[in-house]
Parts: structure tokens; sequence; C-alpha cells
């Protein structure tokens, strides 16, 4: 009979038990231990097709749910004019979703989208204008259809058209109620100046110009297939989805109209001051919190560094919680829940723009900060480490630019559309990777200048409170009346 | 239908039967066990693709993990859901499970100081002289306690928990409380599955709540502009405040501004300490990993959070019910706008799933009965809609909400809408259009990774099973018109409920 090892069994023994701990304890002990991997980004593929008439449509097959969606992009936006009355081209918009179709009352519209749980809605921005449509794949014919009609042949019916007026009666009244509706608006105004397009909110005296006439003249010249898109995705049969929108969007032409006329830029210039110090333009409103704005124009995207534009607001605090302006304003001083700022740029128009809201008492503390916050970056530079750190996070983030499917297919459309260079994509991590050793102290004096910011409060709070706070050899305090049309009152 | 689509219903019902109508039992190592458990529940045809292949694990220490594999992207979303709300809290301590959010993003013993020994003893300082300083105010225990925040700014490293996600490329760091849970949400790139099991492991086991009162600052700022400035949110509180008398919806999440201003680290400990339990909480991810990895990984990592026995202590809830309506007049300086909100059964009540269809019949799409008659036709309304709050673990509010037309008084829309309640005709036809525009919500919800894994981690934590979506479904499309008859007439009288209102001359 074999012995049993004692000795040798117990030594296999530990010496199992010590493996499969370590195997087990996999555990890291900090963060270091974990080595920082990279992702290799697909590229999206899709079908593609333009128009004769210079519709580009893009295809994108999902089966993995039986749904189909779609986007229409057309270029200009509101930046190519407005008639002469505010608001017309929203408005106009709206309206070809609200006032029917050729063959589809608005009624009759409203109830198919309904029925069918499908929805068809409209957005007008900046540099394009959109339209879109969602629902069930089996349906895609018919919505396609009538999404073609709501383009090409819209009703504008006048029954809706007057009760959209209606409605928006009631918007601009309740804009009042809002800190920082109030403060954006008032930014606008005292930026841009009244009159311009980048100040133009719809007020109830604009809204007594626009009528069916008005809709029926911007559509004309604003809605055409030159430069727009049209991105679907969607459980549907790729061959059956190009000739059924070959065969509706052929005959979209383009027929511009005269009554666009060209964006005015203009920077405002009211109750000059004689002397260095910052304006701050006050409405006093009974808010618990007081919304502040802080900036001034700026330069145009064409005529900046996208890629140092884009380092710069993430370091300095656009959306990231390790930013200059959400680690001083939130973190260290615990002044506001919200605070962002950085760039703001189009291909018409552009802007620095700070905006956070804190209790009224605590308002000169806030501005006092963002203005030294302002001093360090423009004396300074970001340190290392900051622009390290945005770098990496830039640089890992860049995948959740093609996360969706459906937007990774868009981004080559709406990178145009808003006059970005055609190979952003493809160049940004190297452009963003090569500013690792800079501390974009030149692009900071570039783009903000101390003496142009202007700052804009709304609160519970009197011009001369304010002004007693605040070092007045830097500041002064302009009083702002803003009901619907607002008006300069009295400085201190 | 096809004869493609036929086939494809068979081969799925069949992979179905596979997975879901057996109980599978796996022994992964020596430490833990998962269990693939399925449910005798059949998952919709239209679902199937979606939800075939997610799995669920449970850690020996009651710590579950929910997966589905998405490839699209190599990016993938992950969610922590813990059931703990502001139902949880004790009386006079309302706001702490915010606050307890507020503190996840802190950092750990490691992370976010330079020296937690110092630091431990700072933060007891902090605490004694808080203590201190809310019996008696005085200058000089002020002037301590500036003194000890000063020590403590030199020994923190501000922002860095944050910091480490962004630079392993975060998008969208995020958490939210409600009355029934505490989530917390990130999309990461594939490549940092483990970063991120390491550091939400980490924040469960070795959390600091550090900068409390400095972050108490904040969240006062947070309810300033959620409800104190806003015409919406003092409704909303009002309309909780008066409809739940005595009841744990009563307080608002964002918490009590009296609360606020007495609450202490000790009250998010408190929390923390008796709902932060692995059996408590689940762990759901969604997109590009790979789940056999992934489980290992979640053994190590979340499987070392100690288990704990004893059950948690739940206290008596009462019944919401009121037998009487309550109108309650806002002052606030505002344009009018008004809240209703009848009490409701919650899910697995079958009327709760009669009730969500009855908000789609008469709110959603623009021919709906709300749109089409109050806002169109008798233009007496400028908005309308409904929907449900606060919470599901016990019962709430359906809720309509408006603003009248400008030169219609608040009452006159609140009496056209009890008319229209009453003599509204339900059809089959509106009834299953409302089922369509539900299951299209539902489908469009779930085609996201986020949106995915909310769906499972909600009614996971609340549930106990995130197959209970299915059961919900399965009551939405057993309803009838006759159902619908019955839940407006016994739930949306007046007798049974709280109107709130904006009052401002």
């Amino acid at each position: 009979m074999a012995h049993i090892n004692i000795v040798r069994t117990l030594t296999f023994v530990l010496a199992f038990l010590f493996v499969t701990s370590c195997s087990i304890s996999g555990v890291a002990k900090r963060v270091a231990d974990i080595p920082m991997g990279s992702v290799v980004i697909k590229e999206a593929t899709f079908s593609q097709r333009i128009l004769p008439n210079g519709l580009t449509v893009i295809f994108k097959k999902r089966d993995e749910l039986p749904l189909v969606s779609g986007n229409l992009y057309i270029a200009g936006g509101y930046a190519v004019g407005n008639c002469g009355i505010p608001g017309l081209g929203g408005f106009t918009l709206s309206q070809m979703r609200e006032g029917g179709t050729k063959n589809y009352s608005p009624d009759d519209l409203d109830k198919f989208l309904d029925d069918n749980a499908a929805s068809l809605e409209t957005s007008q921005g900046e540099d394009f204008s959109s339209l879109s449509f969602s629902g069930l794949s089996q349906d895609f014919s018919k919505i396609i259809e009538i999404f073609s009609e709501a383009v090409l042949s819209p009703r504008f019916d006048e029954k809706r058209l007057l009760l959209s007026k209606h409605l928006m009666v009631d918007e601009i009244s309740r804009r009042k109620d809002d800190a920082d509706t109030i403060a954006s608006l008032a930014f606008s105004f005292v930026t841009y100046g009244k009159g311009s397009i980048w100040y133009d909110p719809v007020t109830t005296q604009s809204l007594s110009k626009i009528n069916q006439s008005a809709v029926r003249d911007y559509y004309k010249g604003a809605i055409s297939p030159k430069g727009a898109y049209l991105i679907v995705s969607g459980n549907i049969d790729e061959e059956d989805f190009f000739t059924k929108v070959e065969k509706l969007f052929s005959g979209w032409a383009d027929a511009p109209s005269g009554c666009l006329v060209k964006p005015q830029t203009t920077e405002l210039k009211t109750v000059p001051s004689n002397d260095n110090r910052s304006t701050i333009y006050l409405v006093n409103r009974d808010f618990a919190q007081s919304a502040i704005n802080i900036g001034h124009v700026g330069h145009k995207l064409t005529d900046l560094d996208v890629y140092k534009m884009s380092l710069f607001n993430r370091a300095f605090g656009s959306g990231s919680f390790d930013s200059l302006l959400f680690k001083e304003i939130r973190d260290k001083r615990g002044l506001a829940y919200g605070v962002s700022g950085g760039i703001s740029a189009t291909k018409n128009r552009g802007a620095f723009i700070v905006s956070l809201a804190t209790k009224s008492n605590t308002v000169p503390e806030a501005l006092s900060a963002v203005n030294s916050v302002l001093k360090d970056v423009l004396t300074n530079g970001f340190s290392k480490d900051s622009i390290e750190g945005a770098v990496r996070a830039s640089n890992q983030a860049f995948v959740f630019k093609f996360e969706d499917p459906v937007f990774a297919v868009s981004r080559p459309a709406l990178i145009k559309l808003s006059g970005l260079p055609a190979d952003y994509d493809q160049r940004f991590q190297e452009e963003t990777t090569a500013l690792k050793n800079s501390n974009l102290k030149d692009f900071s004096n570039e783009i903000i200048s101390l003496n142009k910011v202007i700052g804009v409060v709304v609160g519970k709070i009197t011009g001369l409170e304010l002004l007693e706070k605040l070092d007045s050899s830097l500041y002064r305090v302009c009083e702002l009346n803003f009901t619907e049309v607002p008006s300069f009152n009295k400085c201190y | 239908m096809n004869a493609d689509r036929n086939s494809r219903n068979y081969s799925m019902m069949f992979v179905q039967y596979l997975n879901f109508r057996y109980l599978y039992l796996l022994c992964l190592n020596l430490i833990g066990t998962c269990t693939f458990v399925s449910s005798v529940f059949a998952v919709p045809e239209d679902y199937a693709s979606l939800i075939h292949g997610i799995k669920k694990v449970t850690l020996d220490n009651g710590f579950r993990v929910i997966i589905a594999e998405r490839h699209d992207a190599p990016v993938f979303n992950a969610q922590l859901w813990v059931k703990v709300g502001s139902v949880d809290e004790l009386q006079g301590k309302s706001g702490a499970a915010h606050l307890l959010e507020h503190m996840a993003f802190k950092g750990t013993e490691d992370i976010g100081t330079k020296d937690f020994s110092k630091e431990r003893e700072l933060l007891e300082m902090e605490d004694q002289l808080i203590e201190e300083y809310h019996k008696h105010p005085v200058a000089d225990t002020k002037k301590r306690l500036d003194q000890v925040l000063e020590e403590l700014e030199l020994v923190w490293t501000n922002g860095e928990f944050t910091k480490l996600f962004e630079q392993r490329g975060a998008k969208g760091l995020n958490a939210a409380t409600s009355s029934d849970y505490t989530m917390y949400t990130i999309n990461l790139p594939a490549s940092e599955l483990e970063f991120w099991l390491f550091m939400e492991s980490e924040r469960l086991i070795r959390p600091v709540f550090r900068q409390f009162y400095k972050e108490l600052q904040v969240v006062h700022e947070e309810r300033r502009m959620r409800t104190d400035d806003d015409p919406s949110g003092k409704l909303y509180e009002a309309l909780l405040g008066s409809a739940y008398w005595g009841h744990p919806y009563q307080a608002p999440t964002i918490g009590w501004k009296s609360d606020l201003n007495n609450l202490k680290r000790e009250d998010a400990k408190y929390l923390h300490t008796k709902y932060y339990r692995p059996d408590n909480m689940v762990a759901v991810i969604v997109g590009d990993v790979d789940s056999e990895r992934l489980i290992r990984l979640a053994n190590d990592y979340f499987g070392r959070i100690p288990k704990v026995d004893k059950p948690i202590e739940s206290r008596p809830v009462p019944l919401a019910a009121q037998s009487g309506e309550r109108v309650i007049k806002v002052k606030f300086k505002a344009e009018p706008e008004f809240l209703i909100g009848y009490h409701k059964p919650t899910y697995p009540d079958p009327q709760s799933a009669h009730l969500s269809l009855l908000y789609s019949i008469l709110d959603e799409g623009r021919s709906s009965p709300f749109q089409k008659i109050l806002v169109q036709e008798k233009k007496v309304a400028s908005s309308i809609y409904t929907t449900e709050a606060p919470g599901e673990r016990y019962d709430p509010l359906f809720i309509i909400g408006g603003t009248p037309s400008p030169g219609i008084s608040t009452e006159k829309l609140i009496s056209e809408i009890d008319s229209l309640l009453k003599s509204m005709e339900v059809s089959t036809q509106m009834l299953d259009a409302a089922k369509k525009r539900i299951k299209v919500q539902i489908l469009s919800g779930l085609s996201s990774n986020p949106g995915l894994a909310s769906y499972l981690g909600k009614r996971d934590v609340i549930y106990g099973d995130w197959m209970d979506l299915f059961k919900e479904l399965e009551q939405v499309e057993n309803t009838t018109v006759e159902d619908i008859k019955l839940v407006i007439k016994k739930y949306l009288i007046s007798e049974n409920r709280t109107i709130t209102m904006i009052d401002s001359d």
C-alpha cells in the first residue's frame, strides 16, 4: 500500500491555496496599477447618394429594433436672415409641422402620427434648420411620404398659424419668470444691440407681423435642397429606401426669394464709459438666486484655431469637473451649483461668455472670483497639469463622438454645416496632442480682453448695493429695465 | 407579416424557450457563485433581439450585476442603483440622501487627500465645532472652525476623484437622487472597465465625506434654482407636502430649507451605513464588454464589499389616501400655473398600468383630448400635460399640470378639465394607439446604452427583478376600455385630489 506523503500533500495544498488566492485577489491597490487603455474607433459604414438638386441622402441600416428615424438638415438657419420679422424663421419651421400638408389637413396629420406612434418635429439653429421624423419601420412608406410633403408642400393652415401665435403670446409673458432667460436676452441686447439679428427675440409686436404670406415668403427663400442632408437609419430595406426617397425628393427645387437679408454683427457701444472700468448691467428682480453672464463679443469660428478653442473650453470651464471655473467657483467657494464658461463661435459670430447663478448676496464675490480666474489665465496661462489633463481627457473621450452609430454617420454633415474644417475629426487627436506642452496663454489673450468684458446680473439687488460691495475703481453698475423691450436706466 | 418575419419569430421564440424557461446554476469559483436566473415570463417578440443575452449575476454578498453586451461602438455605460431615496430619511433630516449622493464624488481614503490620517482628525474636529456652533453660535467657535477649514484645504486635493474619471475619457459622469433610489451613471471607453470597477467599489467601501459643509452651500444653490425661484418647483413641493400628510413622500428630495440648515455629516453617514450595503444595490453595465471577464472582475471588486446579514429595518408607512379635496394657493410672482395630483396605486396593481395608458390617451399627441379640446378648440390652456410622481415604491400621484391661456383663470381651466374627464368617450382605437405609443417609447429608450441600463437598473433595484418591465408591459397590453373607464371614475375625482396653483395677487 502506498503511503501518503503528508509533507508533499500539505505542500501541494498550500501551494494550491496560495496560487488560487493570488489569482482570486486580482484587485488593484491604486488607480496607477490599472493601465489606461485605448480603443479602436470603427469607421462608420453607410450608403450615400447625391440627388441632382443637391440633396445628399445617407442611409444607415440598423436592425436591432423595429424602428426608423431620420433628420433633414437644411443649410442656413436663422443666420440667413428673417425678412425683417424677428422669429419668423423658427415660426415657419414650426408651421411646416403644425400647419398640415398638401394632402393632410393639420388634424389628419396629427391623427396619423398619434395613432401610429410616429413623430415629426422641426427646429431652427443659427447655421441650419432641421426637420426630423421617427416611427415604426413597418410604417416607413407612409411616414416618408408625409415627411416629404411637410418639406415640399406644407399647407401653412391659417387656423393653426393663429393658434401658434396665440400660444407664443403666453410664452413671451413667461420669460420674466426665469432669471436665466432674462440674463441671456439681456446679455445679447447689451452685446449686439437692438436691431441686430443676434438680439432679435420675438415680441408681441413682432408677432403681429407674422402671417401666412410672410411665412410662405420665408419658406420659399430658406428651404432649399442645396447643401441639405437627409440622414435616415432603421430596420428597412436599403434599395427600397433610396427608391422611395429619390421619387419623393427629386422634385424639390431651389427657388430663392428675395426677402432674406444678410445678418448684421454689430458691437454695441451703448452707455459709453469714459474710463476703463468694466460695466455690470443690472436687472433688479425678486429672485432668490441671481443669474450672471459675463463676457464680450469675440471671434468667428473661421478666425479661430478650433483645436485650441476645444482645449481651452475644456480646461477653462465647459462641462468639466476639472475646469478652472468649476474648481474655483463651486469646489473651492461653494458659490454655485452650475457654472460654465468658454468660447461660443459660429461661422458668423463669436463670443466669450461665463454663466453662473448664485444667491444675491454672494454676487459681488462671484464677480470678483471670475475676474481673478480671467486675470490668472491671461497672465499665466494654464498650468502644465491642467493642460495635460485636458489633452488626455479630450483624447480619451474622442470615441464618444462616434458612440451612436447614427450620430457618427451624421457628423460629416454637421461639421460642414457648422463651418468646422472638413477634416476636423481626422485631425482632432493629433492636433490636441500637439498642444500638450503649451499653456494657451497667447491664445487666451487673443480671445479675452479684460477691458471689453461686461457683465449682466439679474437678481434681487440694487445698483448702489452692488457697487458698494465691488471695487468701484474696477466696476461701474448700470441699471437695465427689462420688460419685453429693454432700455437703459441710470449708471453708478 | 412576411415569411421572413414569421421564421424569425419562430427562432426567437425557441431561443427564448432555451434561455428563459429554465433556471441555471453556475459556480464560477470557490468564492462566489453566479446565477443565471430566468423568468417563466416570455419576452415579447419586438424586444427579443435586445433582451436575449442579458445576464444577471448575484454575488455571495448579495450584490447584483446585470450585463448587456453591445458592440456597436467601443464604449460602455455603467450605472449603480441603490435602493435609498428621500423616503428613507429620518424626520428632520430631509435632503440627506441627496447630499450623500454629492459626497460620493468627493473621493476615498486614498483619492482626494494628501494625508488621510491627518484629515480624519481634522474632520472630527470640524464635526465637533459644527455641533458646538449650532448650539452656541459665538465668534470664537466660528474662528476655530475657519482655522480647521484652512488646515483641511491644505490636505485636500480638490476634484481628484472626478478628474481621474475624466482623464480616462468619462462622458456624462453624473448621479440622481429621487424619492425611491439613488443612481450613479457614467460612460467610459471600453478599455476602462477595470478602472470603473475599482473606482466604483472603492467609493462604496472607503468613502470620505469631505467638504460636507461647503457642499451644503452648493445644495442650497441647487434648491434655489429648482424650487425657490421656479414656479413649477414651488408648486410641486407644495403638492407633495399637501397630498402626503405624514407620509415619507411628503418631504422634497432636495430637502426642506430648515432641514438643510441643520444637516450634519453623521446624517449622511447614517444613510450610507444602513443602505449602501451589497444586497441593496445593483450595478448595470451595457456596452462593449465581455461578460465573462466582467463577472470575474465584479467578483473581485464588488465581492469584497462586506456582506450584511441582518435585514434592513423598515418602518411602517401609512397609506397615502385622502378623503377630501385639498386646494393650496402658492403666493409667488409668476404667471398662472397649476398642478393636480390624484392618488393612484403603484405596480404590481394592474390599475397602475391602466393609468399609464390613461396618461397617453389624455395628453399624448396633438390629437389627444387635452391638446385638441383644451388647447386648440376651446383655447383655455396654453399648455397641459400628464405625468406621475414622486416614485413607485409607494402609491404615487397621477398628475395633471398646465398653464391657462391669457385671460383664463386657473379655476376655469380646472373646471374644463373636470368636464372633459366626465364626458370623454374612450374608444378601442384610442386605447390601441396609446398601447402602440408606449411600446415605441420603450423601444426607443432601450436603443441607447444608458437607456437600456436605466430600464434594467430601476426595475431591479425597486422590484428585485428587471424582467418586471415585461410583466408591466403585459398588464398594459391586457388593459381594456372598461378598465380605463373604471380608473377614471375611481381615481380622477375631486375627493382624491390635491390642487396647487400660483397666486400672484
